[in-house]
């Protein structure tokens, strides 16, 4: 029966207009969404390729300053390449993000992190914006991959399959069909496994080219295939439970709308509202005002009360030279503040990323009221961009300034100026570039899944509910 | 073949079929008149077990069609007044797409051979059908019911909306199918069609058959006096005019 | 004749229950989002408030300091929220909402409420506008195609024109009765607004003028919608044409060709990344003056200039402190190194926004979108213009430090040198004025001509369908 209906299906896909013209429009924008994505992804590289060009040019500078024997450029006396502070400076280490293979996929995720950030002792990762300079009027809507596999691909299972049953039904093909093959359901099934085939046959082809377009791997491309196959069997089930009462095509379209405006623009709008209106009155006063104050607070307390807990908190640095001097260094102890307020800055990060942890448990919880927020949320972990994402790799680079201003406070407290070897050793030890991690989060594929079987079971017991009521009756 | 005894069918306060009484055997034909509601579309529902029966047995080659619809229904084959097809489907494959539903596979020759046993010639067999007329879509419905070689054949109004040239063709088609052995039910208003095609002749009114004729032995005026008869005067009033009995 | 269609459209949307209950769900759920909004824009306001009030304590609380520290101290500017953003909230969202005040560098706005609410910030929210121009039209579009549908369906179309009733008298009661229902929604969207307002103790209506635009434009939006829907339903055969013809209409104007117009004018007028554009602004930027450091060739030029015309040989022996000097001049070479490149970005981001002007001739959810965010002061405009104010407040600001700094009393080289908490309480505060309505409208006449456009385009077809259906050349 299914190679049958297959073969039905496609010969109407052939023969109609609105099919093919839709099946048509879909890979076409699939296409430009793929190209779409591409060209993000080639921006992507070239803020990468600037930011490590800047690096190489830096760390040549300092070189040649080596090289020369000098402590800093002539125009700039002030400069002593022998003191921690001056390499640290000098090293102005980029450490950058590389995209996924599958970053374009969701090129119009919100990402709020830069792809290259400048580590030094006294950087602040939060004050990085996203690496694109937006216009906010354009960027609220870009069509990426995800955006046509979301909300295009429904459209055209919709398209495909608004006529299944109801078509029969309206005409009284359904009698006939019942007579032949004792029942319909069987051949609505089928019929509606066949769109659904057809459905999935596009959505791979544009998945594959997006793959291999970004040179993903086969697990990575089969992947996204399957993500894009479960949403597919969503909508179908959706499409064949709505059929099932349908007793015209008119009735299908409408009650069809009316799903698809619920799932792909209420009900996401609705998330988006509880998710952006937890912020809305939130000015970041903390990282602002507050930095700003304990910034200043820092700075004016006495420097023995700064090195005083500069101690409590890394006990070792009191065993180093600098230490045994009394009164400490002013050179040596003005690192002391710094450390102390990078602490600080780590402290303002993990607050960030709660909050935006939190934020995401509402997307997450989104993805089982909606199947486009678990399809956008999937394809997001998969191409390794989105909140998440820019949070983890804000993250990565907390670690690497907290490191960086360990690194220039316990250098000072060594007093013994740093050489070109030292220079050199923190190149080594620069943090390498960010690869997007693969997250396992389940949530997104475990929404789908459930959404995809309670589609299926619920299309199914309205076809045996629809298929009841048609029996002999009293 | 096909057999009602005492069969009965409500609606509500409404009897649709009342107490009817109906047998066609293989190789026989009989035709149901009567006017709009007296139950004939009903009768039909009792045989395809779309409906079951309040009271009374009806069988299908001795299948109850409301306990065993699809057993039932695997010995009958089914033409509506409409026969509505999927519109982007030829001929030819429209009666490939219903054969192989019903479980039997074909080549092109036979499907061809099928179509042209019901009046539809080769190039309009490979015409999609949406631009069929009325005429040729039942003639594709005949022919889906030659395939499904089925033992009894049940039409609900097939004449309605064909032109009598039409109509003619499609009688002689159904004769044919009688002749090969088949128990045909049909329902019609065409009193001409009715005689011309012999066999039985079963007139109802407010759910009950009440009149039974045989088309043989009926000349065409005498068969529209006794169906008026029936049709102007009040159920109680309803005996057999025992016209050829 | 149009009073009775009207009085008979409205009666079967009544009496029809499945039409009455999309109706009362859809005033549902406008009411809900109108209230939701309303309420979380007067926290916005009231939040903005009292961060700009902290802020400004801050800075007056700081005491005596040398103005050069106190120009890296710096000061912040909150970005307000547009004046009729509780029916609007436009792109606010994705906008920074905090601006960093210091000397030396142009802040850029940060913060962005998009960048800390996760996954689902990539999706709309559901305020007014959105409800007036996406859900409402979609309304009328399944309560108004089947109206004129049913009509001829039934035949009572044709009854109707036999009986010598004008097809345009017919058509006219059928867009009147969509609109009347449109200017409902409309109605109980700025009702409901302003009571959310009031007993939140927010400003009942923040700008008469603005309000008043946004009511006209979005009524004007909801009669040509009106008048598609009853424009498609004459000239398509059947109710399921018209449907479909509808439906596609909505999904192209209101999702497909807003992002299309999106991805095809950042592909033909791209913006550069942040780090390339601020790469090239430092390298544009160390060409010229560098106030802290005293060997830069610029600031030597102008202290030898000085040291002349004064006739001094030291530094030290003028009059006045030429750091202060030397961190003007830094500034206003920094100032023109900014408009420079901020002034190509900003061109770049006009022309993307032309494009999408000009694709809105042809799309009116587009037309009313961009207008609506301009009324509504929630628009990319209004957004430059905040960032604007706040750069002009900064220079003003700076100019004023480093006048201090160098005319204030102290001499050069003196860092250690203090200015009264008087001086700096007396600065004054960023204060942000919104664009009037003439400059907000400016840049969408095209946008405004669309919808204009589209009203009379609509008469037209109507007009048209109407002779037709009379003279029998269209099926009735």
């Amino acid at each position: 029966m299914l190679r049958l209906a297959l073969r039905f299906e496609l010969r109407a896909l052939l023969r109609g207009r609105a099919g093919m013209v839709a099946l048509v429009a879909f890979l076409a924008v699939g296409a430009l969404a793929i190209a779409a994505g591409q060209r993000h992804v080639s921006q992507w590289h070239e803020a990468v390729t600037t930011a490590r060009r800047a690096q190489d040019e830096s760390v040549a500078e300092a070189r040649r300053l080596f090289e020369q024997g000098a402590a800093g450029p002539p125009d700039r006396p002030w400069v002593d390449l022998a003191q921690p502070g001056w390499q640290d400076r000098y090293s102005s280490t980029r450490v950058t993000r590389e995209p996924g293979p599958l970053a374009g996929v969701a090129a119009g995720a919100v990402d709020p992190a830069p792809v290259a950030f400048q580590v030094s002792g006294s950087a602040d990762p939060l004050s990085a914006g996203g690496h694109r300079i937006e216009n906010p009027e354009l960027d609220a809507g870009v069509v990426d991959l995800a955006f046509v596999l979301a909300v295009l691909l429904p459209l055209l299972i919709g398209v495909l399959g608004v006529e299944i049953g109801g078509r029969e039904r309206q005409e009284g093909i359904e009698r006939l069909v019942v007579v032949q093959a004792g029942e319909s359901r069987r051949w609505l099934i089928a019929r509606m496994l066949a769109v659904a085939a057809i459905a999935a046959a596009a959505c791979a082809a544009l998945c594959i080219v997006a793959g291999l377009v970004g040179g993903a791997s086969g697990q990575e491309i089969a992947t996204l295939v399957g993500s894009a196959w479960v949403y597919t069997a969503v909508w179908s089930g959706l499409m064949l439970a709505v059929n099932a009462h349908a007793g015209s095509i008119r009735d299908a379209a409408f009650a069809l709308g009316t799903v698809w405006t619920l799932l792909c623009i209420l009900l996401p709008t609705v998330a988006a509202e509880v998710s952006l209106s937890r912020v809305e009155a939130d000015f970041a006063v903390t990282e602002t005002l507050g930095a700003r104050t304990s910034r200043e607070a820092a700075r004016q307390r006495e420097p023995q009360l700064v090195v005083r807990e500069l101690y409590a908190r890394y006990p070792e640095l009191e065993r180093l030279p600098a230490a045994m001097e009394d009164p400490l260094d002013p050179k040596v102890g003005r690192h002391a503040a710094d450390l102390l307020l990078v602490d600080e800055v780590a402290a303002r990060h993990a607050a960030r990323r709660e909050q935006e942890q939190r934020a995401q448990v509402v997307s997450e919880r989104a993805a089982w009221l909606s199947p486009v927020v678990a399809l956008e949320l999937g394809l997001e972990r998969m191409a390794g961009v989105g909140p998440e994402a820019a949070s983890e790799y804000r993250e990565y680079l907390m670690q690497a300034v907290e490191e960086r201003a360990y690194w220039v406070v316990t250098k000072a407290w060594t007093k013994a100026p740093v050489t070109q070897d030292d220079f050199d050793a923190l190149q080594r030890a620069a943090p390498a570039a960010y690869l997007p991690q693969r997250r396992g989060g389940s949530t997104p594929i475990a929404a789908l899944s459930f959404w995809a079987v309670v589609s299926w079971s619920f299309a199914l017991l309205a076809l045996s509910r629809a298929e009841r009521r048609r029996a002999p009756r009293r | 073949m096909l057999r009602a005894s005492q069969v009965t069918r409500r609606f509500g306060s409404i009897t649709a079929v009342d107490a009817l009484d109906l047998e066609v055997g293989p190789g026989q034909l009989f035709c149901l008149l009567g006017a709009n509601g007296a139950g004939k579309t009903t009768t039909i529902n009792l045989f395809l077990g779309f409906l079951a029966a309040d009271a009374g047995t009806i069988t299908v080659g001795g299948v109850d069609p409301s306990a065993e619809p699809k057993a039932a229904r695997r010995q009958l084959a089914f033409i509506p007044e409409n026969v509505a097809l999927y519109p982007h489907l030829t001929g030819l494959e429209t009666i490939d797409l219903f054969c192989r539903m019903a479980g039997v596979r074909l080549d092109t020759a036979a499907l061809e051979e099928l179509l042209e046993r019901s009046g539809l010639g080769r190039a309009q067999a490979r015409r999609a059908v949406s631009g069929y007329s009325k005429g040729m879509r039942q003639k594709v419905g005949l022919a889906i019911a030659y395939a499904r070689r089925a033992a009894g054949l049940v039409l609900d109004e097939p004449l309605s909306g064909l032109d009598p040239a039409a109509a003619s063709d499609f009688c002689a088609e159904l004769g044919r199918i009688r002749d090969d052995g088949a128990a045909v039910l049909m329902t019609t208003h065409d009193l001409f069609r009715a005689k011309e095609l012999g066999g039985t002749i079963g007139i109802m009114r407010a759910g009950r058959l009440v009149e039974q004729l045989d088309a043989n032995e009926i000349d065409a005026r005498e068969l529209e006096r006794v169906y008026l008869h029936h049709m102007r005067h009040n159920p109680s009033e309803d005996e057999p005019t025992g016209a050829n009995s | 004749m149009t009073a009775l269609v009207l009085r008979l459209q409205l009666l079967h949307w009544r009496r029809d229950h499945r039409l009455l209950t999309l109706l009362c769900a859809a005033v549902l759920v406008v009411l809900a989002a109108t209230v939701w909004a309303t309420a979380g824009d007067v926290a916005q306001r009231d939040s903005r408030a009292r961060a700009a009030h902290e802020a400004r304590e801050q800075w007056e609380g700081h005491g005596a300091a040398n103005p050069h520290k106190m120009a890296h101290f710096g000061d912040f500017a909150f970005r307000p929220t547009g004046p009729l953003a509780r029916l609007d909230r436009g792109v606010q969202a994705r906008l920074g909402k905090v601006v960093f005040i210091e000397g030396h560098r142009q802040g850029t706005p940060m913060h962005a409420d998009v960048g800390r609410a996760g996954t689902v910030a990539r999706f709309v929210r559901p305020d007014a506008a959105f409800m007036l121009q996406t859900v409402v039209p979609l309304l009328l579009i399944f309560l108004g195609a089947a109206g004129l549908a049913r009509d001829r369906e039934t035949g009572r179309l044709k009854l109707a024109l036999v009986q010598g009733v004008g097809a345009r008298a017919i058509l006219r009661g059928h867009v009147l009765a969509l609109w009347a229902l449109g200017l409902v929604f409309i109605g109980l969207v700025v009702a409901s607004s302003v009571v959310t307002s009031v007993v939140l103790g927010g400003t009942a209506i923040e700008s008469p003028l603005r309000l008043f635009g946004f009511v006209v434009t979005h009524a004007v939006f909801l009669g040509c919608v009106a008048g598609s829907i009853v424009a498609a339903a004459a000239w398509q055969r059947s109710a399921r044409a018209a449907l479909l013809t509808l439906l596609v209409g909505w999904v192209v104007g209101t999702t497909l060709l807003p992002r299309a117009t999106a991805t095809v004018s950042a592909a033909v007028f791209p913006l550069p990344n942040r780090d390339a554009f601020q790469a090239e602004m430092r390298k544009s930027r160390e060409a010229g003056a560098d106030g802290h450091n005293p060997q830069d060739a610029e600031v030597a030029k102008r202290r030898a200039a000085m040291m002349e015309e004064h006739g001094v040989e030291d530094v030290k022996a003028l009059p006045f402190n030429f750091d202060g000097i030397a961190m003007q001049v830094d500034e206003e070479f920094g100032n023109r190194v900014w408009d420079e490149h901020y002034g190509q970005l900003r061109q770049q981001m006009m022309r993307q926004v032309f494009v999408a002007s000009v694709v809105s001739l042809g799309n009116p959810f587009q037309a009313i979108d961009h207008v609506s965010m301009s009324l509504s002061g929630t628009d990319l405009a209004h957004d430059l213009a905040f960032q604007e104010q706040a750069e002009a407040y900064r220079r003003e600001l700076i100019a004023r430090l480093n006048h201090e700094h160098a005319y204030g009393g102290s001499k050069t080289g003196e860092w250690s040198w203090k200015a009264t908490p008087e001086f700096f309480a007396g600065l004054d505060a960023f204060e942000y004025r919104a664009p009037s309505l003439r400059e907000a409208l400016r840049g969408r006449l095209a946008e405004l001509f669309a919808l204009v456009l589209w009203a009379v385009f609509m008469a037209w077809a109507q007009r048209r369908a109407a002779d037709r259906l009379e003279r029998g050349t269209l099926p009735c």
